[in-house]
């Protein structure tokens, strides 16, 4: 498919992409008015996580091809009409008819969503799926999204979520990001959280060539709940962008967000943390961390509060930290002759465990300790 | 010999803190090292475990006929060499257990031994945990995080006990840890005393010398060894302070 007229994404001019230079990064690499052609049936089933019991979504090249037949799955030609879409959203939809809507009605027992997006070709491998998911009332379900790349030359997933939380909704969403290193990512995801919803959201970075997320959640019934913990352990020459955004819009609300970091190498990471509490928002509590060691002299961290409080009666926090490892506790731990390499990672479990610590499902959990006890063993 | 300690100096920056230690340790000794404030005694223990804060500027160290300054801080440990830190570090998320399972592992692996399996560790953990009466309960939570001082003195004993050093360093083990405290732990340290190993126990104080009796006692005075002696140089000191030791080290 192609557009009559090429999208301008945001280059370093613009504000909030002025340390990730994914569009130069897109342009030297793709040709983005057209999309790779669906490819010869892929082997993709040994890349899928270990997972018994769950649901499978499988999109190959932005096209949903596994998990048709559930019952509250539906494939859906959508012609966008909305305005003020970001540039990702509108190059999404100008090269993506299909909209894969997702709907899990009041009643459903409780389950996991597991949605894989497979790019594999020649060259120009890009996708661009886009999903609508809406959680029913009192419904508890686990969504995690994974990207597989099996081509030869470098990707690009550029993926649209939008997400709804009837009341009393709880819902997890992990994102697992570790593809391989020529691989590049940009994710708009935004949730709407209804009154006395529980929202968990979880994103765990690992590697990859350069990668954006746009999250963000905007509070739209009172007494909800949002926590959004990410962590991000890079190395090498990984470039990791995450902008959230907390939108208080109604009262009585929690969101609490926990980001941490650790950066090896010439990796780089990008935090951007916005908290806005609307007029209406009276008795929010809106708390926002974020935390990073560095290990490297090259490596690089940006990272912004950025709070907008219109209510009055709010109790709000945020704080930032960049360090190393510390010494003493290094020391401590070699003293007891336990290797160098041993004791940072040990230091770098201790640091990193808290993260995931609310994420009960078993399953989900130990694959998600696997890929990161594996990240911090090689990256010590 | 052991140990055996020949003129070493180290300094931070351009502080020169240890100005030529002498000092010989054999297997089944007990040696104190007491001394004013400040005069060096914890950077001699972090020297002789490798801490890389200081620099030797001169000295050596032989430790059972190995060139100790020439090892890293873990294999040190390895050697068979255990600091019982003054002030123990908080490592959060860390929990004693999986610390010392790694730490002994680690240790075993070096000396070419099979790994512990669980049932094993366990039973050792048990059993040296009744040595220092330490609960349970300390020890899975996170290293030292929230413990009480004498909590963390008393999980220092028990890392000791665990690892079986050759060489244990006390340093000022006995401040924080309340009377019956006191008298456990001594008695843990005294219990796990053999032949085979010595202790060099840095204190200000006789009482803990009342029960971890040493053969020698050395004074440290700004970065020296000035006087040794037996354990009655202790109740001297104890008796009558430090002032005529620095006198004596400052008509030399
Ligand atoms: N890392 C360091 N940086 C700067 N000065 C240091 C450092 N470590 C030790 N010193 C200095 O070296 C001297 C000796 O310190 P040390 O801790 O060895 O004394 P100590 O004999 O153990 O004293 P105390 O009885 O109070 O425990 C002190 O003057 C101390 O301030
Ligand atoms: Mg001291």
């Amino acid at each position: 498919m192609n557009t009559q007229e090429a999208i301008e994404l945001p280059d370093s001019k613009t504000e909030s992409y002025r340390f990730t230079p994914i569009a130069r990064e897109l342009a030297r690499l793709f040709d983005l008015t057209t999309t790779a052609e669906s490819t010869a049936p892929i082997e993709y089933q040994p890349h899928l996580l270990p997972l018994t019991g769950v649901h499978n979504l499988v999109f190959i090249n932005g096209k949903l091809t596994e998990g048709k037949s559930l019952p509250w799955v539906k494939v859906s030609d959508d012609v966008h009409t909305e305005n003020g879409l970001d540039a990702f959203a509108k190059l999404n939809y100008s090269q993506q008819e299909e909209t894969v809507s997702i709907s899990i009605p009041q009643g459903t027992a409780p389950g996991v969503l597991c949605i894989y997006y497979v790019l594999t070709g020649k060259a120009n491998v890009i996708a661009h799926p886009r999903i609508a998911l809406s959680a029913g009332p009192d419904t508890e379900w686990l969504i995690l999204e994974k990207a597989i790349s099996l081509a030869n030359s470098p990707t690009f997933l550029n993926r649209q979520c939008t997400v709804s939380l009837a009341p009393y909704a709880r819902l997890s969403w992990v994102q697992i990001q570790s593809d391989r290193a020529d691989s590049f990512q940009v994710n708009n995801t935004e949730f709407r959280v209804a009154e006395k919803a529980k929202f968990n959201s979880y994103t765990l970075s690992t590697s990859g060539a350069m990668i954006r997320n746009n999250l963000s959640v905007r509070i739209v019934g009172s007494e909800a709940e949002a926590h959004l913990f990410g962590l991000y352990a890079l190395s090498g020459k990984t470039h990791v962008d995450n902008h959230t955004v907390a939108d208080h819009e109604q009262p009585n609300a929690l969101s609490n967000e926990l980001y941490k970091g650790i950066l090896a190498d010439q990796s780089k990471a990008v935090f951007n943390g916005k908290i806005f509490v609307r007029q209406l928002a009276q008795k929010t509590n809106a708390f926002q961390s974020n935390r990073n060691i560095i290990l490297s002299d090259a490596a690089t961290i940006h990272t912004k509060p950025q709070l907008e409080i219109w209510a009055d009666d709010v109790k709000c926090s945020h704080g930032c930290t960049a360090g190393q490892l510390d010494d003493e506790a290094m020391f401590y731990l070699r003293s007891r002759g336990i290797s160098e390499g041993k004791a940072k990672s040990l230091l770098l479990h201790a640091f990193a465990t808290e993260v995931f610590e609310s994420l009960s499902h078993q399953g989900i959990r130990s694959v998600v300790d696997e890929i990161l006890e594996g990240r911090l063993n090689t990256i010590a | 010999m052991m140990l055996t300690i020949n003129n070493l100096q180290a300094r931070v920056g351009d502080k020169a803190i240890l100005r030529g230690i002498n000092l010989s340790v054999k297997a089944g000794e007990v040696h104190a090292i007491m001394g004013p404030n400040g005069s060096g005694k914890s950077t001699l223990a972090s020297v002789l475990t490798g801490r890389e804060d200081y620099e030797v500027t001169g000295g050596d160290v032989t430790f059972n006929g190995k060139d100790l300054l020439s090892l890293s801080a873990e294999d040190r440990a390895r050697e068979g060499i255990f600091l019982a830190f003054q002030y123990p570090v908080e490592i959060p998320g860390v929990s004693t257990v999986n610390f010392m399972k790694t730490a002994l592992n680690q240790i075993r692996e070096y000396r070419g031994e099979q790994a512990l399996d669980a049932v094993a560790f366990l039973a050792r953990m048990k059993e040296k945990m009744k040595l220092v009466e330490i609960d349970q309960s300390l020890l899975s939570r996170s290293l030292n995080e929230g413990f009480s001082g004498g909590e963390k003195k008393r999980n220092e004993i028990f890392q000791m006990a665990m690892l079986e050093p050759k060489l244990a360093i006390l340093d000022e083990t006995d401040s924080g840890l309340d009377i019956d405290a006191l008298r456990i732990v001594a008695t843990g340290v005294n219990k796990l005393r053999t032949p085979q190993n010595a202790t060099i126990v840095v204190t200000h104080y006789q009482r803990l010398l009342d029960y971890i009796v040493p053969d020698f006692v050395h004074v440290l005075y700004q970065g020296r060894i000035v006087k040794s002696g037996g354990r009655d140089l202790a109740l001297q000191l104890e008796e009558k302070g430090y002032d005529w030791i620095k006198a004596e080290a400052a008509a030399v």
